[in-house]
């Protein structure tokens, strides 16, 4: 499996990898990127990614910006939201726009683990 | 109803053992001097509810909270890293905070002062709620603080 994760802070694309090798997900390679503009270069540049983590609140592009435009440019890769946003009313956002979980920080690498493989095939 | 501060107590609590597995207890006030040179990061939140959060330690905690979050030594933190994690911090406290005060709101990207504030005023005060917690017999400070009135955050 190919990760992409885009968060602006590289401690937290630290944890969130190390409670993906935590979690046992399965072998995975994973991609980083500080903010949704250099994710989507990466995601429409043919990174080949399986699913994308991303944060909500970034500068230059935010989460939800990013998941807007990877939907706009006609792809389905999986999305999932990791973010200290933890209100309903962005759940429902991003749950609305395409992504399939929403992990709240802080969280354990388990509630990771559960996220990223439930309701996969 | 919860209060400001059993919420900021609660959230700081389970951020420290989640993220760092440590604990953080009810502490004592440390003094000014102590305060002024704390590592500070904040977050401002604006909308339905205006306000901002504070978060304060002393370098040494907030070198051994960072070298948890990058898997390395304390003494090899770099400054960067101490920015970063004490951001990432007051980011999860403010995001969390968020979801108990009115909507809609936002939450801004985090501000740090790695020397300590000194005197210097980040956010524009008015009424504040203050928690006192410790680490490790080290003081963390976490302040919440709402405009005054007429005001708005920066």
């Amino acid at each position: 499996m190919r990760i992409l994760v885009v968060d602006d802070s590289k401690a937290m694309r630290m944890i969130v990898a190390r409670s993906l090798r935590q979690a046992e997900i399965g072998a995975f390679e994973m991609a980083e990127a500080p903010d949704g503009e250099a994710a989507l270069a990466l995601i429409v540049g043919g990174g080949a990614f399986d699913l994308v983590i991303a944060d909500w609140n970034m500068p230059k592009m935010t989460g939800i910006e990013l998941l807007t435009a990877v939907r706009n440019a006609g792809l389905e890769v999986d999305f999932g939201f990791v973010s200290s946003e933890t209100t309903q009313e962005f759940q429902k956002r991003a749950k609305d726009a395409g992504a399939r979980f929403f992990v709240t920080k802080p969280f354990t690498p388990e509630a990771l683990r559960d996220a990223v493989l439930g309701g996969r095939a | 109803m919860e209060s400001l501060a059993d919420a900021v107590r609660e959230i700081t609590q389970t951020i420290f053992v989640t993220v760092f597995d440590r604990e953080a207890y009810d502490g004592a006030p440390p003094g000014d001097a102590e305060l002024a040179r704390a590592v500070a990061s904040w977050v401002h939140i604006s909308g339905a509810w205006d306000g901002s959060v504070l978060v304060q330690l002393p370098r040494p905690l907030a070198l051994q909270l960072a070298g948890t979050m990058f898997a390395s030594d304390p003494a090899a933190v770099t400054p960067e890293e101490l920015r970063d994690a004490m951001g990432e911090i007051a980011n999860m406290i403010g995001g969390n905070l968020k979801a108990v005060l009115p909507a809609p709101s936002r939450l801004s990207l985090p501000s740090h002062a790695m020397e300590g504030l000194g005197g210097e005023v980040v956010h524009v005060n008015g009424a504040s709620e203050r928690v006192d917690l410790a680490c490790e017999g080290a003081f963390v400070v976490v302040t919440v603080s709402r405009p005054r009135e007429g005001a708005s955050n920066p």
